[in-house]
């Protein structure tokens, strides 16, 4: 590498840092990155030995970059079917954070960001990444799930639900609403963890409820609840039996049920809540094509596959549990083989757009000492 | 002389390059911004100044419980009749080739399995066992060199001088572990800093899981860095706090040179009983993962989704990218170890603390910093093995320059001084003297980074080629979401034990080689007349023994 290319190289990384550094700073990138470069150039012999580079077989093969923090089963098997369909291959990113995006850059590789909740999704809206989606992929789509601004479209969607063990507590005793569960007769019975739709549940009451209710809600959780951490230590303890009741995702169960052969195989049972309530609160697993993307024509179709009945959608409904991870497909019409109908599901309507900064919600839930981690 | 400066002086560039590689995590949360404010808005929830005293009292209880376990493991098979020793080491260092977060999941899957209403795994003292259980290795093989290298011929002076029955260990033995505990220590007490993984599983908030929980739950980059300051300035004192217990002295000055096995004390009837005792450790440790495996390989029914070329596919790249990295850490850790035990004065060690930073840091932020940099400095070279790599070396790159230490420590700077006056240029000398005699510590190092390199989780995850994958990576993709079930992940889990078990065998046999005999003493005997080497020359390699001997009078 010549000295000049360096040197611009350099000046490139100093002139993209956000607010100017001073003359010590730049000395200390210019030697960082030299000797950054020269680790790099130390470990690039062995780079093109194993380099998995999109090795173009078909002539020029499109091929699409999907960064997704979805599970990767569902990714895998989705664009495994669109390969089939059109020939478009796919370089893909497990366990994306909007963080990499960011830190790529201008030389951001993604085309399309698939997640796995809406909050990711919406905050790369939020921050101007993101270009709209085709206004037919968007009318595919049952509404009120996607993007109200029109920066992204569900594909998949999961619900709010509530766990319990048959043999700790009957079902008529169970709570009517979200808000019954922090009742004193529930003391030390019911599970939860501090999951992202934990927290986009709190912003759901903050926006409907307030702050005075959705603190006093939150208090009782935390008085009266065992913080189990994770949504699925919250599937495994009720299961178990440890607690009489748990507040979680649906599809947890519904793989455990995969894995053991069947629904009727778990001692646990899946409860929604019988009236329009926020314990049923329906979250988007959104699709967006990247603002950067080279591919926008390719991207943009690419969704609309993914949001089609007889694409993505039918996939997502007809997989076995540990493919679909028993998701509810989103175009109307469509109902999932697993896990029914979202119709079925009594959530109320919300924008998920606003969970692009849950600021309020993580602020509440720090002061409460619920937040994760 | 002007011949000896000059390779000194190529070596301290290249070891500051290296450890300014190091600060690269550092750097880069400095110039993509954090602040003071930030870190300072974070402490008005009492939850952050709840997690850092966590941190605290986590840090100090598997400090303590690591030390207990390590020390006595490593006593137990070196001063001890105990039976089958070698077996015993092999099996106390096993827990090293399971990866943190599986042995936490596991742990705490069986609770749920076989104690369902016990909450013991993820209270503070079950989550600090399980974590200890880990992390003992880590202080018991720097202990077993230091314990089994100690000259029995100095302890028999001192039993001599100094009747009573521990006034031997207490003199001798316990100076010589000094330094051994303090670089096990530090290792122990980095990772504790950096865990996320297992301290979520175990239900544990430290400084870590709130750096990523900013990142992950709350999308907050800007306070996860500056947390992120905050941890790294944690770091820093642990960095000089073990310094101050390793003291003046090294481990391989007092280590090396004994040229019978140490003695052993006598226990009689008690043989058994203290064996049973010693094989608890390693069953808790890797217990309840080779169970929850077997039990996964045995129930899952048709979800077994892995094809063995995925397989097959994931297990060669673990293999290769650890291999690189440990070669690469190798020849990187080289010029820092060797300019820090041939010129040890203030700016060279201040290069090799450098390099641990690094290993204290969640690896999250090193992999971003690595993002940050890669797609603006390398482009073509971000998404290649080479930035991965890059990332497994300077997160392990401690681990390489503790091992070199030791090795470089014991070929004696005196045997290059011999060597030069004898004509050897210094380029000959570093290859015939230095090398040969420093090769187990250099190989260890490789070997530890190879093994930390194929468990890492987080650095893979995010700079993986594109629709590659390695061990970890699939077994973290079979978790439908945050949970390992030990079903369809079962096959990795196992592979990934069974992987880690040869380099566990190959470091314990390299080891014990190292420090029975010593492996180039037929080239080293040719030079310093042999003189060191024997039992009875015991006051013509004084230096370090003096120096045993006198910081205890």
């Amino acid at each position: 590498m010549t000295a000049t290319r360096t040197t611009s190289l350099l000046s490139r990384l100093v002139g993209r840092v956000p607010g100017r550094q001073p003359r010590l700073a730049r000395a200390t990138v210019a030697v960082v990155s030299t000797s950054a470069l020269a680790l790099a150039a130390g470990c690039g012999s062995d780079a093109g030995a194993t380099a998995g580079s999109s090795g173009s077989s078909k002539a020029a093969a499109t091929t699409i970059t999907v960064y997704t923090d979805q599970h990767a089963e569902l990714v895998e098997g989705l664009t495994k079917a669109y390969t089939a369909a059109s020939g478009v291959r796919f370089n893909i990113q497990n366990d994306a954070t909007v963080g990499q995006i960011q830190a790529e850059g201008s030389a951001a590789k993604a085309d399309v960001f698939l997640s796995e909740d809406p909050g990711p999704v919406a905050q790369l809206g939020s921050a101007g990444l993101l270009a709209p989606v085709d206004p037919t992929t968007l009318e595919q789509v049952r509404p009120g799930l996607s993007s109200g601004k029109g920066l992204w479209v569900a594909y998949a969607a999961r619900t709010r639900v509530l766990y319990y063990n048959p043999t700790k507590i009957a079902e008529s005793a169970l709570p009517k609403t979200l808000a019954d569960i922090v009742a004193l007769r529930y003391k030390g019975m019911f599970a939860w963890a501090p999951s992202g739709a934990f927290v986009a549940t709190t912003q759901y009451l903050l926006d409907t409820q307030g702050a005075a209710a959705t603190k006093t809600f939150l208090e009782g959780v935390q008085a009266n609840g065992i913080n189990e951490q994770k949504n699925g230590n919250v599937r495994d303890t009720v299961e178990a039996g440890k607690h009489a009741m748990g507040l979680s995702n649906h599809y947890y169960w519904w793989v455990l049920a995969g894995q053991k052969g069947g629904p009727d195989k778990l001692t646990s049972k899946i409860y929604h809540f019988p009236a329009i309530d926020p314990g049923n609160l329906i979250l988007s697993s959104g699709a967006g094509v990247l603002k950067s993307s080279q591919n926008q024509p390719a991207a943009q179709k690419f969704l609309a596959w993914l949001t089609a009945k007889d694409g993505g959608q039918k996939l997502i409904a007809g997989a076995p549990a540990e493919v679909s991870e028993a998701q509810y497909p989103v175009a109307p019409g469509v109902a999932s083989s697993v896990s029914g109908d979202l119709s079925e599901i009594k959530s109320p309507t919300f924008d998920m757009d606003s969970l692009a900064d849950s600021q309020q919600a993580e602020s509440l839930l720090k002061q409460l000492g619920l937040s994760k981690g | 002389m002007r011949r000896l400066t000059r390779p000194g002086s190529v070596a301290a560039w290249l070891a500051v390059a290296v450890a300014v590689a190091s600060l690269v995590p550092l750097i880069y949360l400095f110039l993509s911004g954090t602040s003071l404010s930030d870190i300072r808005a974070q402490f008005d929830y009492p939850s952050t100044s709840a997690a850092v005293v966590q941190t605290l009292v986590l840090t100090a209880l598997i400090g303590g419980v690591t030390t207990v376990l390590g020390v006595g493991a490593a006593v137990v098979v070196t001063r001890t009749t105990v039976p089958a020793p070698r077996l015993l080491t092999v099996l106390f260092t096993v827990p090293l080739a399971v990866p943190g977060f599986v042995s936490a999941y596991a742990t705490y899957s069986a609770e749920l399995v076989f104690a369902p209403q016990s909450s013991v795994v993820t209270s503070l003292v079950g989550a600090a066992v399980v974590m200890s259980l880990t992390l003992y290795p880590y202080v018991f093989l720097p202990c077993l060199i230091a314990l089994r290298g100690v000259d029995p011929a100095l302890e028999e002076v001192v039993s001599g001088l100094r009747p009573g029955r521990f006034s031997a260990f207490r003199t001798v033995s316990l100076p010589a572990l000094r330094p051994a505990l303090g670089a096990g220590l530090l290792i122990v007490t980095l990772h504790v800093l950096a865990e996320y993984g297992a301290m979520v599983q175990l239900g544990r908030s430290t400084l870590t899981t709130k750096i990523m929980a900013e990142m992950l739950d709350y999308g907050d980059y800007q306070s996860a860095r500056s947390l992120s300051l905050l941890l790294a300035g944690f770091s820093v004192l642990v960095l000089m706090s073990t310094r101050w217990l390793s003291g003046r002295s090294v481990i391989a000055e007092v280590a090396r040179g004994g040229s019978r096995p140490p003695r052993r004390s006598t226990l009689g009837s008690w043989r058994w009983p203290v064996l049973l005792v010693a094989l608890v450790v390693p069953l808790l440790a890797v217990g309840p993962t080779v169970l929850m495996t077997v039990r996964g390989l045995l129930t899952a029914q048709g979800t077994m989704t892995a094809s063995w070329s995925q397989v097959g596919a994931a297990l060669s790249n673990t293999v290769g990218y650890a291999l690189a990295a440990a070669l690469v850490a190798t020849l990187c850790a080289l010029p820092v170890s060797w300019w820090v035990t041939r010129h040890p004065k203030p700016l060279s060690h201040l290069t090799e603390r450098a390099v641990w930073l690094a290993h204290a840091i969640p690896s999250a932020i090193l992999a971003l910093a690595l993002v940050f940099l890669a797609t603006r400095l390398v482009p073509s070279l971000y998404k290649t093995p080479a930035v991965l790599v890059a990332g497994y070396v300077i997160l392990f790159l401690p681990l390489a320059v503790a091992n070199q230490r030791v090795g470089l420590q014991s070929a004696r700077r005196s045997y290059d001084e011999v060597a030069s006056s004898l004509g050897a240029r210094p380029a000959r000398t570093f290859a015939r003297v230095t090398l040969p005699l420093a090769a187990p510590g250099l190989a260890a190092g490789a070997i530890l980074v190879a093994l930390d390199a194929s468990k890492e989780l987080t650095t893979t995850l995010m700079l993986l080629p594109f629709n590659s994958s390695t061990l970890s990576s699939k077994l973290w993709a079979t978790t439908n979401g945050e949970s390992l079930d030990f079903t369809a992940a079962a096959p990795y889990a196992a592979l990934l034990v069974l992987l880690g078990i040869l380099p566990v065998y190959l470091l314990v046999r390299g080891t014990l080689a190292a420090t029975t005999s010593a492996p180039a003493s037929v080239e080293t005997g040719r030079l310093d007349g042999g003189g060191p080497r024997k039992p009875a020359g015991a006051s013509l390699d004084g230096e370090p023994r003096r120096l045993a001997l006198t910081t205890h009078q």
